[in-house]
């Protein structure tokens, strides 16, 4: 495997770390299924000029998926991020005023018309014509709309943006929906509560390496990190096998990391790479710290997961 | 080709300071740290359990010193010196995570560019599967053998450390500073 | 004096809504409002309680962790549940993990801009900003290149029209009082922190399994018990927090001290103080129903800022009132028996209901909660790190106890907050081996569904005092759940009394430069480190116009 040096010129120029950056393109290619000799490919496609235009918007949600941005993967990938994509419009990013916010969106989205991927954190409340939710005096609802008609794509990022999320639980009480049902657009959804964001970065560079958006399995999800259950690629999937449970928090199987499936793990109910990239840089994952499993990349699974310590 | 005394030097300790004798490595080099000085082309570092966090320090240096726990078969305090590339069949490294952690960084540092010269001062140890702040006793006694081994070392590679007038007492599990 | 009604109020982005009235150059008025219900309450009735962590906990991505505690201890109340020590150590060590992430994110993204001038480090001598640090302190990364390599970025930055988190400034404004070399200095913290940060999220993963949204807390106690048994999983945990310790001691203090001495005046004139506190207590060290436990940030009701009587915490004295909220008119109600019935239409009345928060009281008072009321009961409870470290602190700048009633003392006691709790984890995770060597290395207790049952669970968060209320019903359903946070306490509404919220109070008085730059009011709105978005409104008397200001 060589790196070509100027490609890592251009990231050090940048202030990332060449150290950060390799191990970043290694887990990014296999998160995508890609071959190790394709890690070169994948760091020039990270390193490249040519920047597709983003439009960030918000809806409702509790900002924990931009947490996770922010502090996952490596220290620096706020910097990749922000360097490889032409971010257009993130209104945490915008001049204070409300109309300025306003007239950045209305001129991006006219001027990238059809050219820019639209990412979306959060749900859009639909209940009375969206009155519960509203950015700049527009409902959630008629942004949403406007700003997904003109994307080139949509990518939602999170439960909320991809189904709803916890405020579109049972009762439901603003009939809050994900951003592809609300609009009826076709949305690539990086689901999870939060989701992983080498899940999210995975899908950019994607993009950027074969000029199109990753097949998607039904509920519109990259089959390359949601194509297989957790459970079958689960570290205790051995024990599972073997009918080897934990019983009782902290019983002797727990000490020994049996399967977690009679606490009311939902892993084989659920689609998504956590066993694989784990979180937090690799650091650790629910089931590895004994939890079980919430199924928190399936639509809707604060009701159909639920409840949560039940086994399936 | 820079001189001697232009090299950057590291001393990493590695190891987990509680499981008893796994953290000999660092404590060897807090005691450096708190009864030497060293000129400023050397760098002594407590890489703990960090493992891949340390490619970057590493990478940093043209001659590493790493100071570690080793299992040699010999009486416990028995004190070793090796190269890492040219280490000898009959030494088994530890099987503890920190260690698979630093072959991995090792193996990684060549993608990286030039990797350093690197020198493992190891000491055989007693009992790294327990949990203990302490170490055993015959490899207390190996502490102070050990920073000679290391100074020794610097001295070779035109860089020795000079006593302090007053030197820190090492009073934690980190080392004097905290 | 007139009153300015406005309508629409939506022009603005964000969920809690600020309206000051300025005359003479001083706030002589104010209005806090939540323009945001969120209706958890509703979603978390029928459900089994071992889910309303989870529930609650999506409650806020930015203090994550603290719902999942604060539920997951009043489902243990209502169980009557014990934890085993070690579960013990472990929730505190994942709790500690988010004020060590917390505290130093809020000081260095939410309000160190509202003290230091981002443009103004452009004119910075990176020289003289190399000496300035190190007579401040052993800062790491800070020599004359670091500090230049920074200001290159930022020179780029600024260049490219997009300011990035700098946005939202009111670059210029006569208040910043700091010297460019100082700004220059912050911003290279800024920066160091955003990167450190990362680590302390790892640090709560290690047991939580992530961050944000850990998953690890049970009824009873935690499942990570593999983790807690794991030496190389604490020895990693115990690096994590030497390297943060060493940012804290040798970054965030001394730019919280070097802050503070511009601004002396704020603490000599209490500008942003407030009069009565309350700490629910924080970090247990032992197990038991709330009543029982002993605490490491110790609880403590301080009245009338009397520092020398503080009084014991009783969880039957809290109520909340809705006179001034859109809720249908009820009796102050203690959270175990409170109703949630929201206003179908919610019409912002300055003299009537004007905000979706209700207004908590204690023993019918208004009170703050967060950082300066736990180290205000540290303090009044003889606590000796924190006594020690406040004392330092005062002494370092030169004034007086009384200082710490203002905004200036918040922001301080959010960073002693830090470095007492960050210096005391190592010793839990001591304790951890401890117990581990003894062979009790039981991280969950048993328990049954008692049937129809209350509990609570109460404990201090990066924010403030947060609460839950849990009632079962005899199906093990939730029957009622109610949750009391910190951003309540502080940015409630006025009572049926006319009492101002926390927030109110501390605002009227506060110097204004310059109305259509409202940055002496943003500065004590962020110390209290609203856990939401927030938007300020200020009228002006003179032109009767009303400027808006979206702050996060």
């Amino acid at each position: 495997m060589e790196l070509k040096a100027e490609v890592l010129d251009k990231i050090e120029a940048k202030g990332v770390n060449r150290r950060e950056f390799i191990k970043l393109a290694t887990v990014v290619t296999s998160v995508l299924g890609l071959a190790p000799s394709m890690i070169p490919k994948v760091a020039e496609a990270m390193a490249v000029k040519q920047r597709p235009t983003v439009i960030w918007l918000h809806f409702a949600e509790c900002t924990g998926c931009s947490e996770a941005f922010i502090r996952a993967t490596y220290p620096w990938i706020d910097e990749i991020v922000l360097d490889v994509l032409n971010v257009a419009y993130h209104e945490t990013i915008m001049a204070p005023s409300g109309k300025n916010a306003e007239k950045s969106l209305h001129d991006a989205m006219t001027k990238y018309k059809g050219k820019y991927i639209l990412v979306c954190e959060g749900a859009i409340p639909t209940k009375n014509n969206g009155v519960y939710g509203k950015v700049g005096g527009r409902t959630m609802l008629s942004i949403a709309k406007e700003a997904t008609k003109s994307a080139l794509a949509t990518i939602c990022v999170g439960q909320c943006a991809c189904f709803g999320g916890v405020q579109a639980a049972k009762p439901n009480p603003t009939r809050a929906m994900g951003v592809g049902m609300a609009t009826g657009t076709k949305t690539i959804n990086i689901a999870g509560c939060p989701p992983n964001p080498i899940n999210m970065v995975s899908t950019v560079v994607h993009f950027l390496l074969l000029g199109k958006l990753p097949a998607v399995d039904s509920n519109g999800r990259p089959l390359f990190a949601y194509g297989q259950s957790i459970h079958d690629n689960c570290p205790r999937r051995g024990h599972y096998e073997n009918k080897e449970f934990v019983k009782k928090w902290g019983d002797a199987g727990a000490l020994k990391g049996y399967c977690l499936y009679e606490m009311g793990c939902k892993g084989p109910n659920t689609s998504n790479n956590c066993p694989l990239v784990k979180f937090n840089d690799g650091t650790n994952w629910p089931i590895g710290a004994g939890a079980p499993c919430i199924g928190c990349s399936e639509p809707n699974f604060w009701d159909t997961q639920s409840p949560f310590y039940e086994p399936i | 080709m820079s001189t001697v005394s232009e090299q950057r030097i590291l001393v990493l300790g590695v190891g987990n300071v509680l499981l008893t004798d796994e953290g000999v490595g660092v404590r060897v080099v807090h005691e450096l740290m708190a009864a030497y000085d060293f000129p400023p082309n050397v760098k002594l570092v407590d890489g703990g359990v960090l493992g891949l966090s340390l490619t970057g320090i590493l990478m940093e240096a043209d001659q590493v010193i790493i100071v570690d726990a080793v299992r040699g078969g010999e009486e416990p305090g028995t004190l070793y010196r090796f190269p890492w590339e040219a280490k000898p069949e009959h030494i088994q490294y530890k099987d503890s995570l920190h260690q698979i952690d630093l072959m991995e960084t090792m193996a990684m540092l060549p993608l990286l560019g030039q990797p350093p010269a690197m020198v493992v001062l190891g000491v055989e140890f007693g009992d790294i599967d327990n949990y203990g702040l302490e170490l055993t006793p015959s490899v207390e006694k190996a502490v102070r053998p050990l920073m000679d081994l290391v100074l020794k070392e610097l001295e070779g590679l035109g860089a020795p450390g000079a006593p302090k007038a007053q030197p820190q007492k090492v009073t934690n599990v980190f080392g004097h500073s905290s | 004096m007139a009153k300015y009604t406005i309508d629409p109020i939506t022009r603005i982005e964000g969920h809690l809504r600020i309206d000051v009235e300025i005359e003479g150059g001083k706030v002589t008025n104010a209005w806090s409002s939540a323009q945001l219900f969120r209706g958890l309450e509703i979603i978390l009735q029928g459900r089994d309680p071992r889910d309303a962590p989870w529930i609650t906990q999506r409650a806020c991505g930015v203090c994550t962790e603290v719902h999942a505690l604060a539920s997951i201890r009043a489902l243990d109340d209502a169980v009557r549940v014990n934890i085993p020590p070690l579960a013990r150590i472990a929730r505190n060590l994942v709790h500690g993990a988010q004020f060590i992430h917390d505290h130093p994110v809020h000081f260095y993204v939410l309000s160190a801009l509202d003290w230091v001038d981002v443009v103004s480090a452009l004119k910075a001598d990176p020289k003289k900003t190399a000496s300035l640090a190190n007579s401040l302190g052993d800062y790491p990364s800070s020599g004359v290149a670091d500090f230049k390599a920074v200001q290159d970025k930022l020179k780029t930055f600024v260049a490219s029209g997009q300011l990035g988190p700098f946005a939202n400034g009111y670059w210029g404004h006569p208040d910043y009082r700091l010297p460019p070399e100082a700004n220059l200095m912050a911003v290279a913290h800024y920066l160091m922190l955003l990167r450190l940060q990362v680590k302390a999220a790892r640090m709560m993963a290690l047991f939580g399994g992530k961050n944000p949204h850990m998953q690890t807390y049970v009824t009873g106690g935690v499942t990570c018990a593999q983790d807690m048994l794991d030496p190389d999983r604490l020895a990693e945990f115990l690096y994590y927090l030497k390297e943060m310790q060493a940012f804290i001691d040798n970054v965030y203090i001394p730019d919280v001290l070097a802050v503070a001495a511009f601004y002396k005046d704020w603490g000599a004139k209490n500008i942003g103080g407030t009069t009565n506190f309350l700490a629910y207590g924080n970090f247990p060290l032992n197990s038991g129903r709330y009543a029982d436990e002993k605490f490491f940030m110790p609880a403590a009701v301080i009245m009338n800022r009397n520092i020398g009587a503080p009084a014991a915490v009783n969880p039957e004295l809290i109520t909340e009132e809705v006179k001034r909220a859109w809720y249908k008119d009820g009796p102050a109600l203690n959270p175990a028996k409170g109703v949630t019935k929201p206003l179908g239409k919610p019409r912002y009345n300055y003299g009537g209901k004007y905000s979706w928060f209700k207004a908590p009281r204690y023993q019918g008072k208004p009170m703050e909660v967060g950082p300066l009321a736990q180290v205000l009961a540290a303090y009044a409870k003889g606590q000796p790190q924190t006594k020690a470290l406040v004392g330092a602190v005062l002494k370092h700048l030169n004034v007086p106890a009384s200082a710490l009633f203002s905004t200036l003392g918040r922001t301080a006691a959010r960073a002693i907050e830090t470095k007492v709790i960050a210096d005391q984890m190592a010793a839990w995770v001591t304790e951890a081996i401890g117990l581990i060597k003894a062979g009790k290395i039981e991280t969950a207790a048993e328990w049954k569904w008692p049937g129809e049952t209350m509990g609570f669970g109460l404990i201090d968060v990066p924010r403030g005092a947060l609460g839950h209320w849990v009632h079962q019903d005899a199906k093990n359903k939730i029957k009622n759940y109610q949750l009391v946070v910190p951003s309540t306490w502080n940015l409630g509404p006025r009572d049926a009394k006319g009492q101002l919220g926390p927030v109110e109070e501390a605002l009227v008085g506060t110097p204004v430069a310059d109305p259509k730059q409202p940055l002496e009011i943003i500065r004590t709105v962020h110390s209290f480190d609203p856990c939401i978005a927030c938007g300020v409104h200020v009228i002006d008397p003179d032109t009767n116009e009303v400027r808006k200001f979206k702050v996060c």
